[in-house]
């Protein structure tokens, strides 16, 4: 009987969180749940975002039971989500009151040097706050990740120190790191003026514009087909 | 948009009705009693519903039930519904619709009590019950369906904000809120529209709708085969209710999930109401906006003010009219906002620009400045156009204040002399403030014993007033650590009556208004700080909006340097924007960052109409080319040219 019961309990324990967000969102029951979740997204390094927006506003509904520490988890998280901007998201839903901590200060200031590309600054006060960040593994590697989007968005050939700055690796470690770009990433190595190293990102339709795919010109398949009975 | 009554809230005194006497008293208001022209109302509208009369059933909805409201009960709510009943066999779902008419009157016209607020809170409930068990056989008009969606989410949100007001409320009141928690609950609220949502299986019904195996949006949502439509369209309904209350919430991205099945580009049932067309881009594009979207916003906001420049002298007579015309003011400033931070010249229609123009041009031109006088018509707009956002949290109705004072007092006396030497200590203060306001009783204090009250309220005054009068005569760096400080000590002072900031207006400068909490800047009073969560939940959105405007505050000025070239260096244009070169890079990059927005499906979007790419040293500025859209074109012409030949074939020639 008992152990009937524990498999059962591990049945409904398995009705997975996205299928609780996506069902039942509007429940404080499963406020534990979503707190578990976000343990679990950091200790297995994943992301939910509708998740963690559905814990936000469970907290909102009911401050008392708010858990500061998961929420900056969420904050952290939703900075390795950049360019998305799931941090502002975030920021919507967490009372002025709460974000005059410590903590979400130094968030916000972090989000801020991200958002404005001062990556200098960035990892200076990253530094200076491990503490805050270390809960949560990926961060770096996240963060790394984005710098390099804004440089493709922005650079067809960026210059070495630049890269360098904005993901935070110097001397050998950067020669391992670009090694490793270009044997996988489409990486590719000049030599720019002076004696400088300059990296060529690949190409996109951001930094290359005559790759951008004339949206304006292309036709949408469905509206094509409302023409197919007057051709036939 | 049922009521043309807008819950307009400047100042919390600002209601002409006295909340409990309106309806004793008036003009001998009798609810037992039945005027004639109701009782053919209600025995004529009961008819047309039992019949499916959907034509006639709007119109006396739409017609005889505003033309009676104005000739007779402007300032009395309609007879009870229990003197009705009689006249419609008692019918009970008749009896809910009614009071639910009954109910939007009351609210529209008069000032709903407390206890009212409750009973149409369980005249909902009830209706809704009905309708999800599934047994309702009625076709009710959209309008009607759609009334009641958006009146729900109305008195939602008017609820948020009666209860918020703790200050004025009597004895009888406070206790019928303890009492009746559950009522307008805001868990309540949004599993009733989720709950609405499923049982209509509406997604799967506009799913099938793609594949051609249902019709929906072809009949209006109506049912043509004896059905009802009443569950169909409040699901549908519900959508867009859902998208409302997420964003009276601040949570934007779930809002857009919830309206995700309308596809917005096409016209569809939420166009056939004018109310819920309005309802459902307004706040898509106000989503969008907080979301960075502008490109989107911008296209949304096009087409729906290009409808209403050539819709809206049809509605003239309607009651909605107000409420049309008030959206549209609202709408235009979004827009306003929308193309500063993002320019864009082809997609906006002329006569919506021209509008634009009229209306805004002055203040767009300030915006684009970009000093102190443009973030104050940043926030002029925002709070004009946004919506009335809510806190969803019940305050708590006891007042915890007195000991919340003492150990605020404490600290504050014991930390005084550390903020007149030295400023660092103010990290001290921060943390003994972040330790206070999160509400710990006295006796956790040390040795508050021998303070007296007024004392400590006299230290902390002369404290704020010290670092006031150090900022005028700039002995003091503004730093952030100054202004968090600050705010917190005000946090601690505004429990005192004796404390008024209005009184230092003069001596405050921009930069640090910028920081105190807006629930000291309101002249009435600092005591009601259960009605500041109010303006907190307000005031949060504008903070992060405007912190968002402030991040591309560079932005413009790059773009119209950009404009003039084709190729210069980094040097140079660093020279001409007076700006070393990483800061250069910093900004070209912040850019792109922010003029390349995420959409739902994490792909990246262009939203910029002037870009650029970096190569080593030297910037390079792409040519927007102008394409001629032949493909659409041409479609066009051939669909056309299709009916023509068509019609012509039907013609018969004698």
């Amino acid at each position: 009987m008992v152990r009937e019961r524990e498999s059962q309990q591990q049945q409904q324990v398995s009705y997975t969180v996205e299928q609780l967000v996506a069902v039942n969102p509007y429940n404080p029951d499963i406020l534990t749940d979503l707190e578990n979740h976000v343990n679990e997204q950091v200790s297995s390094q994943t992301y939910s975002l509708d998740a963690n927006l559905c814990l936000l506003r469970l907290y909102q509904f009911e401050p008392e039971r708010m858990s500061i520490p998961i929420v900056v988890r969420i904050l952290i998280k939703a900075l390795m989500a950049m360019p998305a901007p799931d941090f502002s998201l975030c920021l919507y839903l967490i009372p002025e009151q709460v974000q005059m901590e410590e903590k979400f200060k130094t968030l916000i200031v972090l989000s801020h040097y991200l958002e404005t590309a001062r990556f200098r600054q960035f990892w200076d006060e990253a530094v200076k706050n491990r503490s805050i960040l270390e809960v949560v593994p990926g961060f770096e590697q996240a963060i790394q990740a984005y710098a390099i989007h804004v440089l493709s968005l922005t650079y067809q050939k960026v210059p070495r120190p630049i890269l360098a700055e904005a993901i935070n690796i110097e001397g050998l470690s950067l020669d391992k790191f670009l090694e490793y770009q270009v044997a996988n990433s489409g990486w590719a190595l000049e030599k720019g003026h002076g004696r400088s190293q300059l990296i060529v990102l690949p190409r996109n339709e951001f930094n290359h514009p005559e790759l951008k795919k004339n949206t304006a010109d292309s036709v949408p398949f469905e509206h094509v087909t409302r023409i197919f009975p007057i051709l036939s | 948009m049922a009521s043309s009554y807008e819950y307009d809230d400047p100042s919390y005194d600002s209601r002409s009705y006295p909340p409990s006497s309106s309806q004793a008293s008036d003009q001998g208001y009798d609810p037992n009693f039945v005027p004639d022209s109701v009782k053919t109302f209600v025995v004529h509208l009961y008819r047309h519903i039992r019949e499916k009369n959907v034509y006639e059933i709007h119109q006396m909805y739409e017609g005889s039930f505003q033309r009676l409201s104005d000739r007779m009960f402007r300032e009395s709510p309609w007879p009870s519904v229990e003197a009705v009943a009689p006249y419609v066999d008692n019918d009970h779902v008749f009896c809910l619709l009614y009071r639910e008419m009954w109910f939007r009157h009351v609210y529209a016209r008069l000032s709903p009590t407390g206890r009212q607020r409750v009973e149409s809170w369980d005249n909902y409930c009830s209706l809704f019950g009905v309708v999800l068990h599934g047994v309702v056989n009625m076709q009710l008009p959209n309008q009607w369906l759609w009334d009641m969606v958006d009146e729900f989410v109305y008195q939602f949100q008017s609820h948020c904000q009666y209860r918020a007001k703790l200050k004025n409320k009597t004895e009888e009141e406070l206790q019928l809120l303890r009492q009746y928690g559950q009522a307008w609950n805001v868990y309540g609220v949004l599993n009733y529209l989720q709950a609405l949502v499923e049982k209509s299986m509406i997604h799967q019904i506009l799913e099938r709708e793609k594949e051609g195996l249902e019709q929906f949006t072809a009949t209006d949502g109506y049912d043509y085969e004896g059905g009802s439509n009443v569950l169909k369209m409040l699901g549908y309904y519900s959508m867009i209710g859902l998208l409302r209350v997420h964003c009276l919430l601040g949570d934007y991205s779930t809002g857009l999930k919830c309206l995700a099945p309308i596809d917005i580009s096409q016209q569809g049932v939420y166009t056939v109401v004018i109310g819920s067309y309005i309802s459902s881009i307004y706040h898509y594009g106000f989503a969008n906006l907080m979301l960075r979207r502008y490109v989107e916003a911008i296209r949304e906001f096009n087409k729906i003010l290009l409808y209403i420049l050539k819709y809206k002298q049809y509605h003239q007579k309607s009651p909605q009219y107000d409420q049309i015309l008030k959206k549209n003011e609202q709408m235009y400033a979004l827009l306003a906002i929308c193309l500063l931070l993002c320019p864009q010249t082809k997609l906006v229609e002329e006569n919506v620009s021209a509008q634009l123009k009229d209306k805004y041009n002055e203040k767009m031109l300030k915006m684009q400045r970009y000093d102190d006088e443009a973030f104050a018509v940043y926030d002029e707009l925002f709070s004009y156009a946004c919506p009335k956002f809510i806190t969803p949290s019940a305050p708590v109705l006891e007042e915890p204040l007195t000991n919340y004072n003492q150990v605020v007092a404490f600290f504050i006396a014991y930390h005084v002399d550390c903020i007149e030497s030295a400023f660092d200590s103010s990290s001290s203060l921060l943390g003994i403030f972040t330790i206070s306001i999160k509400g710990q009783p006295a006796q956790e204090a040390p040795a508050i014993a021998g303070f007296e009250e007024g004392q400590m309220c006299g230290e902390a005054v002369s404290c704020f007033e010290s670092v006031i009068s150090r900022l005028q005569w700039r002995n003091l760096t503004v730093t952030p650590r100054l202004i968090s400080s600050l705010q917190h000590l005000l946090f601690g002072l505004i429990i005192y009556p004796v404390f008024q900031l209005s009184n230092y207006g003069s001596q405050i400068n921009f930069p640090i208004k910028m920081a105190i909490p807006h629930i000291l800047l309101r002249p009435g009073g600092v005591t009601d700080q259960h009605a500041g969560s109010l303006q907190d939940a307000y005031r949060l959105q504008l903070k992060l909006f405007l912190y968002e405007v402030k991040q591309q505050q560079l932005l413009a000025s790059v773009r119209s340097f950009l404009k003039l070239y084709s190729t210069i260096s980094i040097g140079k244009l660093a020279s001409y924007m007076e700006v070393d070169e990483p800061t250069l890079r910093t900004i070209l990059m912040t850019y792109k960052h922010k003029m390349h927005s995420v959409d739902s499906d994490g792909k990246i979007i262009p939203n910029t109409d002037v870009d650029f790419y970096i190569n080593e040293d030297v910037v390079h500025v792409v040519e927007p080319k102008s394409t001629k859209r032949y493909g659409d074109y041409f479609l066009r012409q051939i669909l056309k040219f299709e009916e023509m030949i068509s019609e012509l074939d039907r013609v018969k020639l004698d």
